[in-house]
């Protein structure tokens, strides 16, 4: 082997992949020729600073993970024949008198649920971010700014909470008012954005440990997302939908 | 959890963690590496029935992922850029010998590697980080086996010419 094959054919050697007879040859080189012998040397130094520079990195995957098993469980339910018995059943009670408007089921985009949720533990359960705005009057300037009337945001309170913070957020690409409600210590979070579609639509999601109700009017596109119970979040949904259809 | 599921636990979910770290050093910042990850591993859900077992789920896994990666760059138009020094194929290399290279710190070595193109920190990641084979590294990226040898042995020279750079201002491994 020359001193030119031996540089070509050097990535194979450090990768364990050559063949046994080639594997010899190329070492009797390296005992023979000190330039290609130092040349794999340094190599094999560079090899060994980058994978300690790389992998002493911290990689937490643990949110990550939960995402990924919350789509997963998601779309295993949407095709579950369970599910849509449950999903027709809610619809049945919905559509016989819970809402007294126009209501039909249609299939929220998933992820943007998942994202809901994801936003909603890491910013209110997990209370990671600190910039909000408090000022009531400031979150319904914000609200006016992006399409959404401050009388609107006075009638999403519901009886017995009080607002807490709000400020902007982008959920699946579009910017989204979150805005926090509390009584006592539960908190829930409403997403909330102006929209073109038709109808009005109404689904619950779980993932995780959080429970979200999307609703979809033909101005808003709301999700009410809790940590306390499905049903809580459908009641949070019913009792803000008729100033969302107003 | 059906049987489905657990297979899918079992299979792609443990290399999470190994496809997150090569997101990260791929993509422009970690918000983005996080969603090539979710994005890889959904899409390797959704087709698991098509992935044969015991077949390389690493492998298969992280094809998926560098096809995510390619095409968020196609979204976002952004070519791969290359800071600092030239890493042309003909700057002569730096004669550090192998203890004198030890000196640099890990710190001046993620800084070299992320100033290289990314066709260069792509191989690098799968051969020497990952540990795939360039056999390997030619399936997951639709390589010839050839091809990805001469880009390993390019990249390898592109990064210690970085390095030397990082050496002039340092005055770190003199031989």
């Amino acid at each position: 082997m020359t001193c030119k094959e031996i540089a070509a054919r050097c990535p194979a050697y450090l990768s364990g992949e050559m063949e046994p007879e080639s594997a010899r040859v190329f070492a009797e080189h390296l005992r023979n020729c000190r330039a290609c012998n130092e040349e794999v040397e340094r190599q094999i130094t560079l090899d060994s600073l980058l994978r300690r520079s790389i992998l002493s990195e911290k990689v937490d995957t643990t949110a990550l993970d939960r995402t990924v098993r919350a789509h997963i469980a998601l779309e295993r339910r949407s095709f579950s024949p369970r599910w849509l018995a449950v999903a027709a059943g809610i619809a049945a009670i919905l559509l016989a008198g819970a809402l007294s408007y126009r209501a039909m089921f249609a299939s929220p985009p998933p992820k943007l649920c998942v994202d809901a949720a994801r936003d909603h533990r890491s910013e209110v359960t997990l209370a990671q971010h600190r910039r909000w705005l408090s000022d009531p009057n400031a979150v319904a300037d914000l609200g006016q700014r992006n399409g959404i009337p401050a009388s609107l945001l006075a009638a999403l309170v519901p009886p017995g909470y009080r607002f807490e913070h709000g400020k902007l957020c982008r959920l699946g690409g579009e910017v989204f008012l979150h805005l926090v409600y509390a009584q006592g210590g539960a908190e829930f979070s409403v997403y909330l954005r102006s929209s073109g579609t038709q109808s009005l639509s109404l689904q619950q999601v779980q993932t995780g440990g959080e429970h979200i109700a999307y609703v979809r009017t033909d101005r808003y596109t709301a999700m009410f997302v809790t940590d306390r119970s499905s049903a809580a979040a459908l009641s949070l949904a019913r009792s803000a939908a008729p100033a969302l259809i107003a | 959890m059906g049987a489905q599921q657990d297979e899918f636990e079992r299979t792609a979910m443990p290399h999470s963690s190994s496809l997150l770290r090569v997101a990260r050093r791929l993509s422009s910042d970690a918000a983005s590496a996080e969603d090539l990850v979710q994005e890889t591993l959904l899409h390797a859900w959704r087709n698991f029935r098509q992935f044969r077992s015991g077949t390389n789920a690493r492998a298969w896994l992280f094809r998926i992922l560098l096809n995510a990666v390619y095409a968020q760059s196609r979204r976002q138009r952004a070519e791969p850029v290359t800071l600092g020094i030239s890493s042309s194929a003909e700057e002569r290399l730096p004669d550090f010998t192998a203890s004198g290279m030890s000196e640099f710190d890990a710190a001046d070595v993620a800084r070299a590697f992320a100033a290289l193109p990314a066709r260069h920190r792509t191989v690098l990641l799968l051969g020497v980080v990952e540990g795939f084979t360039c056999r390997e590294i030619a399936g997951i990226l639709s390589l010839p086996v050839g091809t990805v040898m001469s880009r390993l042995s390019r990249a390898r020279h592109a990064l210690r010419v970085q390095l030397s750079s990082a050496a002039k201002c340092a005055g770190k491994g003199a031989s």
